[in-house]
């Protein structure tokens, strides 16, 4: 071991403790005792289930399975619209593809605030405001342009040759789709639906602007469980946020570098 | 003529049906529920009961409730700290991480994490390590270096709480920005490093003209969508100082959802996608000009 | 089993034209191959037999049965793909398996006729791998074994030994001879290799720019080529191609001549003979008196290319070794029956031996 490696060893220390140090100490505090909170320890040895109860009571239980009925309700929509999308964007050399790839890289890079006060309006009409289907047609928008582009990448990954194989031994075009293209697809589109549930579950710009009672579980922490002045129940709202982030990078970590020019 | 032409259109949709009739539910959504907004947001923003108004314009420049110039000035400011400060410390991390050793995959692992975390859970814990009570002040004292808490929070504090935005939105969008160069990076050929070693080549001049010019199209990218990101800067802000330190995202959600004012929203919003559209345009133009250059030499 | 016709096949890909007017008939049983290089339209026309691209303009038929329009599905062919096409999700037994699924074979039936493709393929024991368990050339068997187990009418392979190595390939080519033969099936086969189109070929047809040069069998396309671009892209080392003229009865090549050539014609013609056929020394035919520039000893054969003018050398190919150096003076001659004599403004073959 030379001085380069240690040297290279204290970085990269350093860089993982900068990351992980803030997310232990917010779990830690959010499971600590007031009373150890507010005291000069800076790391707490007991745990309570308290602050979690309170948030759990205030609302947050209605709000996680709001998040998770838009969560799911938004990969189901945005895969039924882009699945097929970048299907053929991957597989279709038509005239004008580039330009609609482009147009759908643009619409992904759109302001999400555009959108949400836009369709609070729209909403307001049609009686879809502070409703999860409205909700989930927002959130839908906002995914749609990542789940087309990120199939279309799969499915270009898929050599053509394997369906020819199946066109060839007797399959029809919907049968080489179900049969052949999508089990091969399939690893990396549940990857890409984990992390599309994620990005709605995230939002909270359009979800506190669109809903005031059917909150999802970031717009329930915006706005009520800021407005408490017990920080150890706002350290319990940021761990009920981060359990799926964490779950994802658990289970999807192997798909991430090749998610990136797609996700936020 | 038209008999031939006709037919070539019939040909044109013979042949693509099957793509365009595959693509249409995605365009027709993304179209109604993204580009009718962009268009009518304009009409929310400059129109009032069918007639062309500029009360919006008004309220943004003259109201004594606007806080439109300090939100812009704060919004700027915070992508000009922060997209540079997380480029630089991902560059340095891709360099760092890019020749195997044990344990690597398991510290880039850990770099990712926050990309899957939320803006309003990254304020939150970066909250807990910043309060009064909060981890750092607590160390800092148990340390003897301070005598009392160094407070973060509050009007009085905002240079103090911009520091800790700062702070969070790097912790957490850096992930982002690593990811794209360290992908960027990954798909550097090592035979490259190598031939440049076989002509005796040193780390740094490795450095500057083997691994930087290769990586620089991943450097672009990610400046790109993060200055665009950072443009809509909005939970962690809001969590951490609401409006003591306004930007432009916060200011249209406060607007919209505490005043009902659909108009100076719309047009805050539109605000915010004229930066986008303004960053976009001005980085494409600086790649062009840069593949001239390349292409010359 | 079936017969193959192919009309006035015309396919385009935008602007750019792959085929302008495939006419061929593969007979029943046939095994056909189609040779020419890369970009010269094969693979295309391959591919409109097997119904994965639709011909712009022409027809197909099997069995006088127009099939230009139906799908893979219905025409019972099966293929051999470049790549293999082997399905990453399935193991070897499913891969060989599915083809008959999709027909609804009956499970037992199923079974049997695996095991009957698997034993003729040798590869019975890596039915329970998956793909990228196996090594190249078992990737290519098991590709063959589920190309045969439906009975196809028309088997078809595109270039399916073009990633194997060299030891494999000849192994490989023999065998798929073979098993045409046996099965007894009409096999179409693309390849750039003209030693593999040689062996698998009953017929050849020699492509070229969208368009069939010459069919025939394998020794008709060596001896009797129909142009130019067929004698030389045909045999190894190049047939050595000269400018020649015709005057009366008399054939003028470079600074030689040959009196009694009675072609019926006169005028500049191109003069074409193999390196192999070239005797080194001799008294009869066209000769050449000439300058060893360079001599490559392959071992079982030496290739030697002599200088006869400034800047125009003839390739000789004799078969062991030759003690000849480099810089000696040489008198070549070919043959008469050696000399194939082409028009020289369309390429076209006046004339096998003179």
């Amino acid at each position: 071991m030379n001085v380069g490696d240690v040297v290279r060893a204290l970085f990269v220390v350093l860089l993982a403790s900068w990351v992980l140090l803030p997310i232990v100490i917010s779990i830690l505090y959010a499971f600590a005792p007031s009373d150890e909170y507010y005291s000069d320890k800076p790391i707490p040895t007991s745990f309570t289930l308290e602050h979690m109860k309170l948030l759990w009571d205030l609302g947050a239980r209605e709000a996680i399975v709001n998040s998770i009925i838009v969560g799911l309700g938004t990969v189901i929509l945005s895969f039924l619209l882009g699945v097929p999308a970048g299907y053929a964007l991957a597989r279709y050399a038509f005239p004008g593809r580039e330009a609609v790839k482009l147009g759908i890289v643009a619409t992904r890079m759109f302001p999400v605030v555009v959108i949400a006060v836009s369709l609070l309006k729209t909403f307001l009409k049609l009686d879809l405001a502070d409703t999860l289907l409205g909700l989930t047609l927002a959130h839908t928008a906002m995914a749609l342009p990542f789940v087309a582009l990120i199939a279309s990448s799969v499915f270009a990954g898929i050599p053509r040759e394997l369906e020819e194989a199946g066109f060839v031994f007797g399959l029809s075009p919907l049968g080489v789709f179900f049969r052949i293209t999508l089990p091969l697809a399939a690893p990396s589109l549940t990857a890409a639906a984990m992390f599309t549930f994620l990005l709605s579950w995230n939002e909270v710009f359009i979800a506190s602007a669109l809903t005031l009672t059917n909150r999802t579980l970031p717009a329930f922490i915006l706005t009520s469980a800021l407005a408490t002045p017990i920080d150890t129940i706002k350290f319990a709202a940021a761990v009920l946020m981060i359990v799926p982030a964490l779950l994802f990078i658990l289970i999807a970590r192997r798909y991430l570098i090749t998610m990136w020019a797609f996700g936020r | 003529m038209t008999g031939r032409a006709s037919t070539g259109l019939l040909r044109v949709i013979r042949e693509w049906y099957k793509p365009l009739l595959l693509l249409a539910p995605a365009l027709a959504y993304l179209g109604l529920f993204i580009v009718y907004p962009i268009v009518d947001s304009f009409a929310t923003a400059f129109f009032y009961k069918g007639y062309f108004s500029l009360e919006s314009v008004k309220y943004l420049l003259y109201s004594p409730l606007s806080k439109f110039w300090e939100a812009l000035r704060y919004t700027l400011v915070l992508a000009a700290l922060v997209v540079p400060i997380e480029t630089t410390l991902a560059l340095i991390a891709t360099l760092v991480l890019l020749q195997p050793f044990k344990g690597r995959d398991t510290a880039v692992y850990i770099l990712t994490i926050p990309i899957a975390i939320s803006d309003v859970a990254a304020g939150l814990i970066w909250y807990s390590m910043l309060t009064s009570k909060g981890f750092i002040n607590k160390i800092l004292l148990g340390l003897g270096l301070i005598d009392s808490p160094i407070v973060f929070f509050g009007y009085e504090y905002r240079d103090r709480a911009l520091l800790a935005i700062v702070m969070a939105e790097v912790w957490r969008s850096m992930a982002l920005v690593f990811i794209i160069i360290f992908a960027g990076a990954q798909l550097i050929h090592k035979e490259l490093f190598e031939a440049a070693e076989v002509f005796g080549a040193s780390f740094w001049v490795k450095l500057r003209h083997v691994l930087f010019p290769l990586i620089k199209p991943s450097i672009q990218a990610a400046l790109i969508i993060r200055t665009l990101f950072a443009f809509q800067v909005f939970a962690v802000v809001w969590v951490l100082a609401g409006r003591d330190v306004p930007v432009l995202a916060g200011e249209a959600y406060y607007t919209l959802v505490e005043l009902y004012r659909f108009d100076v929203a719309a047009l805050y919003a539109l605000v915010i996608a004229a930066l986008s559209m303004s960053t976009g345009v001005l980085y494409l133009r600086f790649l062009r000009a840069r593949h001239l250059e390349v292409g010359r030499s | 089993m079936a017969s193959v016709r192919l009309e006035g096949i015309v396919k385009r890909f935008g602007s750019t034209v792959a085929l302008r007017g495939v006419d061929l008939e593969i007979e029943d049983g046939e095994s056909m191959v189609l040779l020419g290089p890369s970009g010269c339209g094969k693979t295309t026309t391959l591919r409109i037999v097997a119904g994965l691209e639709k011909p712009t303009m022409g027809r197909v038929y099997f069995n006088d049965r127009d099939v230009t329009n139906l799908p893979p599905r219905d025409r019972n062919v099966s293929m051999v793909f470049q790549s293999y096409a082997l399905w990453p999700h399935m193991k070897v037994y499913d891969n060989i398996a599915f083809p008959l699924k999709i027909r609804r074979v009956p499970e037992n039936e199923v079974r049997k006729k695996v095991r009957w493709a698997a034993e003729l393929m040798e590869i019975e024991g890596l039915l329970d791998r998956y793909p990228h368990q196996l090594s190249g050339g078992q990737r290519q068997r098991v590709a063959v074994a589920r190309a045969i187990v439906v009975e196809p009418e028309v088997l078809l392979m595109d270039e399916p030994l073009s990633n194997l190595d060299a030891i494999l390939r000849v192994k490989m080519r023999s065998e798929i001879k073979k098993l045409q033969r046996r099965l007894g099936v009409t096999m179409i086969y693309v390849t750039h290799d003209q030693v593999e189109a040689m062996v698998i070929g009953d017929r050849i047809a020699v492509m070229n720019d969208g368009m069939i040069m010459q069919v025939g069998s394998p020794n008709q396309i060596y001896r009797e080529p129909a142009n130019t671009f067929v004698a030389t892209f045909i045999g190894s080392p190049q047939m050595n191609m000269m400018d020649g003229y015709l005057e009366g009865r008399v054939l003028y090549v470079a600074n030689s001549r040959l009196d009694d050539v009675d072609l019926g014609r006169s005028g500049k013609v191109i003069v074409g003979f193999r390196p192999e056929r070239v005797l080194i020394g001799g008294f009869e035919g066209l000769r050449f008196k000439g300058r060893i520039d360079f001599v490559e000893n392959l071992g079982s054969t030496t290739i030697i290319h002599v200088e006869v003018e400034k800047g125009r050398k003839i390739v000789v190919s004799i078969s062991g070794e030759a003690s000849l150096s480099q810089g000696e003076e040489v008198t070549i001659s070919i043959p008469r029956d050696a000399i194939h004599v082409f028009d020289a403004k369309t390429g076209r073959a006046i004339a096998h031996g003179v």
